[in-house]
């Protein structure tokens, strides 16, 4: 089971696919979108290493979603 | 009039201050006085209305007392509601982080609420402090030289909002430091 965290106030929201379920996936790629219309930063959080995700993967297992950043 | 007050004061002296006694010896009095009636009239409804207005105000004030109480009460509730969802947001938060951390740093946060991070970019090494600004220190090996200020521009709690900057500055280091507020030490 792979994972979208879009965070916010509540901690974070969560959208979860399995990678057989193009019904969860289309709902994810959905959110996904959604967000990265608002500017928010997608990262793809592996074991393997990190990476930015421009386009939704279901390949992914762990995806973040941080809104865009502010210098204080 | 000097017969009506010694009847006043013997009424009441014999009646034990009877209300009713003296109600009636009052209107008695009112009435039969024909050359100050209207005057007297007038000063008893006066009167009246003032024990009326009193009445009123105190009824006023009791309700305003109840809601007052009312007011408190939910502030109380409302209060201890956000104090427990935000309890639980950074739970949740705190949760993720961990996640996300490698052993090192969970070991580091867990014992200080601090990890290191290298930029994806420089190498250097920047210790994020729990916190949502401010909160980041550019290191040359355990001296702090400059303070950076740089986070999500909606409010998140404190574990989300180092997460967040922890995988900008691994994967977009540049133009995290473009963006932050940089202070020398």
């Amino acid at each position: 089971m792979s994972n979208l965290h879009v965070l916010d106030a509540t901690g974070d929201s969560e959208t979860p696919w399995n990678k057989d379920n193009q019904a969860e996936i289309d709902a994810a790629r959905k959110v996904f979108d959604d967000f990265k219309r608002k500017n928010y930063l997608a990262y793809s959080v592996e074991k393997s290493g990190n990476s930015i995700v421009h386009n939704f993967n279901p390949e992914l297992e762990l995806i973040v979603m941080t809104p865009p950043n502010v210098g204080g | 009039m000097p017969t009506l007050f010694n009847s006043f004061n013997s009424n009441t002296t014999t009646t034990n201050t009877s209300s009713t006694t003296v109600a009636n010896i009052w209107f008695l009095w009112v009435n039969t006085n024909t050359v100050t009636s209207t005057a007297v009239t007038n000063i008893w409804d006066c009167w009246a209305q003032t024990i009326v207005n009193q009445q009123l105000t105190r009824e006023q004030r009791l309700e305003f007392e109840r809601q007052q109480l009312e007011s408190r009460a939910r502030y109380e509730r409302e209060t201890k509601e956000m104090a427990q969802k935000e309890k639980e947001a950074n739970e949740r938060a705190e949760a993720l982080l961990l996640e996300c951390l490698s052993v090192d740093q969970v070991a580091e946060y867990r014992r200080n609420k601090f990890f290191i991070v290298q930029g994806g970019k420089s190498g250097k090494k920047y210790r994020i402090r729990q916190g949502r600004s401010n909160n980041i220190d550019l290191l040359d090996g355990e001296r702090i030289t400059h303070r950076l200020c740089c986070h999500p521009g909606a409010f998140l709690p404190a574990p989300d909002n180092m997460l967040a900057q922890k995988v900008l500055l691994e994967l977009q280091e540049e133009e995290f430091v473009r963006t932050a507020n940089i202070h020398a030490v």
